[in-house]
């Protein structure tokens, strides 16, 4: 019973805890930059991890979020008063601003944070961080720098290529679905009718932002993993679920401060 | 020279060490033995600044380990060694890199001299040949000797060993065992030992330290610890668990 009474009160207690924890290793991080220089291969070696390997899986995610925008606005669009270009602005848009950037970073959440979690995790319940320290590197530019910077420099790059893929998918799905019908030309007169360059930026600072806080929420988790592979497999889950609340309140940050 | 001073360490209500004090002469090979919880692990991880003490002091050649920066601890490093109860070594290089590792940051070594360093290293440990496997591909044995290679390569005053032969079959720990005492004495390293296997510390060890629940229990020479009286040394090095310890049974 009493458990149950203090389980919100600990929540609470283990949150604020938890904030501080990762502020203070975030203050480490930030310290240690000017070492990163060292560390330049490992950086270039997770920018392939993170950011070249990645390639695939945002190239179909986007690529299909495209698809659907086009076939669901064509599908809501009924009325003869609307003009049929709408259908390649509300692509452009919606790409731009939120679905490659979002969608995006969920699917990164799980290919890259819960990987960098699971390594960092591992490393730690193995002692491999504790070997790091005596050989007298410090671990935390050692592993966690090269990780953050990786991800704030191919995250953009990342949403680059989903707002291709994304806007090409939504052009090919109105080029062969015949319930649909807009032309090509219609499709991307719309698009140019209604882009904004802000809205391209605005998608590459919101990836930035994700892609600090993916990478560094997933390293914190990892760095502080304990109880073996059982801890492992929970601070993964933990670092998985907490870098999705982090981008959907990032979104709305973000959104209501830049838009 | 190392010395311990009134070391405390508690996790919680959990008091892991206390009032542990000690010294280590250089050149002396010693062994922190005791049953599995007893701290021996908590003391080493003290030692190197892996933890911070509650209370109590750790020098080593004048430096209060507890009170040093990160950069300084750094420094104090460069003297030690560590070998880890498994191996910790690192999944992602290769056995010749998780050696050239250490070599390359503490060392003023160039690459050639390095590279020699790796396979004198390995070859030291009776493991010629396997600078390019990753650790997944060898057994615990191995991963054990390249964890002392890494760990010697850098010629480190002091070196550490956590449970280095826990684990093994007989043939392995005396291997294991035997490399200890030849690193001891070629290279006239201090070694402290972290073990529970009465075969080791017979094997290896000059001085024997034992800890029970957190406290030091006997603090002499190896051969006599065998001749003490005392009821946890006697059923410990017996291997007795139903011996009668008085009230802590």
């Amino acid at each position: 019973m009493q458990r149950i009474i203090l389980f919100p009160v600990n929540f609470v207690i283990d949150f604020f805890e938890g904030i501080g924890r990762y502020t203070l290793l975030m203050i480490s991080m930030f310290r240690s930059i000017g070492s990163w220089s060292s560390f330049f291969s490992r950086t270039l070696d997770q920018m392939v991890t993170i950011g070249i390997k990645s390639i695939p899986i945002v190239m179909l995610t986007s690529f299909f979020s495209g698809m659907v925008t086009s076939v669901q606005s064509a599908y809501q669009i009924t009325s003869s008063f609307i003009p049929p270009e709408t259908i390649g602005s509300i692509v452009g848009e919606s790409i731009l601003l939120e679905l490659a950037p979002v969608i995006s970073a969920l699917v990164l959440t799980g290919r890259v944070g819960a990987t960098i979690t699971a390594e960092i995790g591992t490393m730690r319940v193995t002692e491999q961080i504790d070997a790091l320290e005596s050989l007298s590197f410090d671990p935390i530019s050692f592993l966690i720098l090269p990780r953050v910077i990786s991800g704030i420099i191919m995250f953009p790059i990342l949403i680059i290529i989903a707002d291709y893929c994304g806007i090409t998918g939504g052009w090919i799905s109105v080029v062969f679905d015949p319930d649909i019908n807009v032309t090509s030309f219609q499709f991307f007169d719309g698009f140019k009718q209604w882009f904004k360059v802000w809205d391209a930026w605005f998608g590459l600072i919101k990836a930035l932002f994700f892609g600090f806080a993916i990478t560094s929420i997933a390293c914190y988790h990892g760095y502080y993993t304990e109880g073996g592979a059982a801890g492992v497999g929970k601070s993964t889950t933990i670092s998985v679920v907490s870098s999705c609340v982090a981008v959907v309140f990032l979104d709305y940050l973000l959104s209501s401060i830049l838009l | 020279m190392i010395n311990i001073k009134q070391l405390c360490k508690s996790f919680g209500d959990n008091r892991v060490l206390n009032n542990i004090t000690f010294d280590m002469v250089e050149g002396q090979s010693l062994a922190i033995v005791g049953q599995s919880g007893t701290g021996k692990s908590v003391l080493l991880k003290n030692m190197i600044g892996l933890m911070k003490p509650d209370s109590g002091e750790v020098w080593i050649d004048d430096e209060l380990i507890s009170s040093l920066s990160f950069k300084k601890l750094q420094k104090v490093r460069t003297k030690i060694g560590m070998v880890f109860q498994s191996g910790a070594l690192f999944d992602s290089l290769t056995v010749g890199d998780n050696i050239g590792l250490g070599l390359k940051k503490l060392t003023n070594l160039n690459t050639n001299e390095q590279k020699d360093r790796i396979l004198e290293s390995l070859s030291e440990v009776n493991l010629e040949g396997t600078e390019n496997l990753m650790p997944a591909e060898l057994s615990g044995g191995m991963r054990k000797r390249v964890g002392i290679a890494r760990a010697t390569a850098i010629r480190p005053k002091y070196l550490f060993y956590d449970e280095p032969t826990t684990g093994l079959d007989p043939i392995m720990t005396d291997i294991i065992n035997k490399l200890i005492v030849k690193f001891q004495k070629e290279y006239n390293m201090t070694s402290l030992i972290i073990t529970h296997e009465t075969r080791t510390i017979f094997d290896v060890a000059e001085k024997v330290i034992m800890l029970d629940n957190g406290k030091i229990v006997y603090n002499g020479e190896t051969n006599k610890v065998k001749d003490s009286e005392e009821p946890i040394i006697k059923r410990f090095f017996t291997g007795n668990s139903e011996m009668n310890v008085g009230s802590k049974l």
